[in-house]
């Protein structure tokens, strides 16, 4: 089977899957804890519909039983977990995996997270890591952050609860770990951590839940009568949807740029360009979904918030637009180039 | 809905123009000052169109038949972009390579190809637009210049505006009206190629803000033309200048009329004074869309290769990429101006006074951005 045909039907079977079993109602619940389920615990038959599709072996390595894909073939799958807002592990653990396959190792075929580190007197510290119930294993990395230019890569069991949320609801916490009780997977090149991958992947998120905003607002402008007329027969309504959908077309681009590899491969340049236009198409995306709504789109019921309050958050999660932005202001300076342009082709090109 | 950008790789045998641009770059554009090179394609250099044309460089998609080269979107894409990313002077032969020498290769005679296309693809003939009228800018169908029949050929009366280089210009492709208006205001139009130094056509030139001329508004006083002057079919004068203003709105240059700016800013932040983090995201941040925003336009280059007419993502990355090039003197501005101890150096100030009042303009031509974003609210099924 081709790539292409593999990629086409990995994108249906994600789209049947999380149509069938991630309605918003279900995301709502696991926001609220609701349905019997602690916070963020996704439905046993959305769990079980990805697991039986093998969704969590996608990006393990071959030689511990995974599919062992790319980055290109799971692109689209990330997307629509971000369009459908999908309380499930699927983005962290293809990053955890793929970030083991960079250290050289392989992480079994399950559902995992990951965050970067801190190396403390007390133990590898982790901030505002993302949780969630099913996710087993905890991927850290140490030293990107310092800006060597490796990381280790660690493997630790999960932590059994997580007592923060970020603004979606979503679980988070920090906590430090026993570096006795972690397994050191390898080292990275490149500078290559959790902040990178996970930066990767979240880009990809954001470009499928700003795509998912955009439709809602042109959805409910079609609807929405005032004046006698649809309110997005107004030139006002029109251009700022307009806007909103030119964000989401980059961060899609954007997030297809940075994870554009066949295999688990990264560039740099690339992560930190999707991130940023990815965080500012969020904020933009979220302004004016927020404006053409009007007063119910703050409401808890109606589900414009499910997407927003996850475009707030993923934004600010392994790093803001401010932060790449930074990255990428030092690292052209630090490239010499007498034009610019010159590092712009390289780093566009695919 | 909006089609996502597919992102495709420029083919080896185009990319392999990119050395060989830069060779003639290195022996024909050595060491322009930053505020000749701020002018970018507004630089009108008919010695070096010529040399550039001599070279192989112009003309490159138009039919090897007619003295072009045969090429693909791709290899016009690399060419231009290594131009653009230099400054280099490309304003006496931008508009016949861009869309004037494609509308004739592809609507034109017989004798119109052999009498025109050679000398367009050796940098020596150069054209303008003739659409907008004092009247008439975005509502095109609008205008008012018209030409009526008068034995074999036409009697050409009525006034266009804004036209760029008319004054240095040979040729003009011209939107008129050949039927008055009835139901339809889109039909009746039609496009004749005007040879601007026929009697009765009188060029003004019109000083903009920066002290330049390369605006101008053209007279046409019962302007006898020949019948060969029509260009196309009489009547479809509407989709040809739209098959035309996608030629326009698709290119590298939608992100690249600030780039020597950007690059005296980024070489006085790395060179001069030490940039802090401030500053360091500013760049970083038009560094970071550059990379994303080039990948697209190469994606828009694909489409019109593969035989599509991608208007709307023409539009998508024409918005966007004229919102960062406004947004490089913006942050110019601020980042120059800064300090007022520290006086940046004078090529930088000088392209950015140039560049700041030009800015403007990069989201008027071509299609303004509310006529753009109103072309995407279309396509979003929203009009």
């Amino acid at each position: 089977m081709s790539d292409h045909d593999t990629r086409r039907m990995l994108v249906a079977s994600i789209e049947r899957i999380l149509g069938e079993h991630c309605p918003t109602s279900m995301v709502r619940d696991c926001d609220l804890g609701g349905a019997g389920g602690a916070v963020g615990t996704a439905s046993e038959a959305l769990v079980g519909a990805l697991e039986g599709a093998g969704f969590d072996a996608a990006m393990s390595g071959e030689a511990s039983g995974g599919a062992g894909l790319g980055w290109a073939d799971v692109r689209a799958v990330i997307a629509a977990c971000g369009y459908h807002a999908a309380p499930i592990a699927l983005s962290e653990t293809f990053a955890a995996q793929a970030l083991a396959r960079l250290a050289g190792s392989s992480l079994a075929p399950g559902w995992a997270t990951l965050a970067p580190g801190r190396l403390t007197a007390e133990g590898i510290a982790v901030d505002a890591a993302p949780w969630w119930p099913h996710a087993g294993t905890l991927v850290v990395s140490i030293g990107e952050q310092a800006r060597e230019d490796c990381a280790t890569v660690w493997s630790f069991r999960a932590p059994s609860s997580a007592s923060g949320r970020n603004v979606a609801g979503e679980p988070r916490a920090s906590w430090v770990l026993d570096p006795a009780s972690g397994v050191e997977l390898g080292t990275t090149g490149h500078g290559m951590g959790a902040l990178q991958v996970g930066a990767a992947v979240r880009s990809a998120q954001l470009a499928g839940a700003c795509a998912r905003v955009v439709r809602l607002s042109a959805d409910y402008a079609r609807d929405r009568i005032q004046f006698g007329r649809p309110i997005a027969t107004f030139q006002a309504i029109q251009q700022q949807l307009a806007l909103a959908q030119e964000w989401a077309s980059m961060a899609a681009a954007a997030s297809a740029l940075a994870l554009s590899d066949d295999g688990v491969a990264l560039d740099a340049s690339r992560v930190a360009a999707a991130k940023h236009v990815a965080g500012q198409a969020a904020e933009e995306c979220a302004r004016v979904a927020h404006a053409v709504h009007g007063a119910i789109g703050v409401t808890a019921e109606y589900d414009l918030q499910l997407f927003t309050r996850r475009l707030w958050s993923w934004s600010t999660e392994f790093g803001s637009q401010t932060f790449w932005a930074e990255r990428l202001g030092t690292g052209l300076i630090a490239s010499g180039a007498a034009r610019s342009w010159d590092q712009v082709v390289r780093h566009a090109s695919v | 809905m909006i089609e996502e950008f597919e992102l495709q790789g420029i083919p080896s045998e185009d990319e392999a123009l990119r050395p060989l641009i830069r060779d003639f770059l290195d022996r024909h554009w050595r060491d322009a000052p930053a505020s000749t090179r701020a002018r970018s394609w507004s630089g009108f250099d008919a010695q070096f169109s010529r040399a550039l044309g001599a070279a192989g460089f112009v003309g490159l998609t138009l039919p090897e038949a007619y003295g072009g080269a045969g090429r693909s979107a791709f290899a016009r894409f690399v060419v231009v972009e290594e131009l653009l990313a230099r400054g280099a002077p490309l304003a006496a032969h931008w508009i016949a390579d861009r869309q004037s020498g494609p509308m004739i290769a592809r609507y034109g005679t017989e004798a119109q190809k052999t009498g025109l296309l050679p000398a367009i693809a050796r940098g020596e003939l150069y054209f303008c637009i003739g659409m907008s009228e004092p009247d008439s800018g975005s509502d095109l169908a609008s205008i008012r210049t018209r030409a009526t029949r008068d034995g074999n050929g036409w009697r050409l009366s009525g006034r266009k505006i804004w036209t760029t280089n008319a004054h240095r210009a040979h040729r003009m492709i011209a939107l008129v009206r050949t039927t008055p208006q009835r139901e339809s205001r889109h039909a009746g139009l039609s496009q004749f190629i005007v040879d601007l130094s026929l009697p009765g056509v009188t060029v003004r030139p019109i000083r903009d803000l920066s002290g330049d001329t390369h605006f101008n508004e053209v007279s046409f006083d019962d302007v006898l033309l020949g019948e060969d002057a029509l260009i196309g079919v009489e009547g479809e004068g509407w989709a040809q200048v739209n098959a035309e203003l996608a030629l326009e709105r698709s290119g590298p240059e939608r992100v690249l009329s600030s780039i020597a700016v950007f690059d005296e800013l980024v070489a006085w932040l790395r060179d001069g004074v030490r940039a802090d983090r401030h500053a360091l995201a500013e760049i970083g941040a038009i560094h970071g869309e550059h990379i994303v925003l080039r990948a697209m336009a190469v994606a828009v280059t694909a489409m019109v290769a593969r035989g599509g007419n991608p208007l709307t993502a023409a539009a998508i990355v024409k918005d966007l990429g004229t919102r960062v090039e406004q947004r490089i003197t913006e942050v110019a501005a601020r980042l120059t101006a800064a300090d007022p101890s520290k006086l940046p150096p004078a090529p930088l100030l000088e392209a950015l006074a140039y560049t700041t009042q030009m800015a403007p303009t990069f989201s008027l031509r071509g299609g303004t951005r509310e006529i753009l974003r109103s072309m995407i609210a279309r396509a979003m099924g929203l009009r």
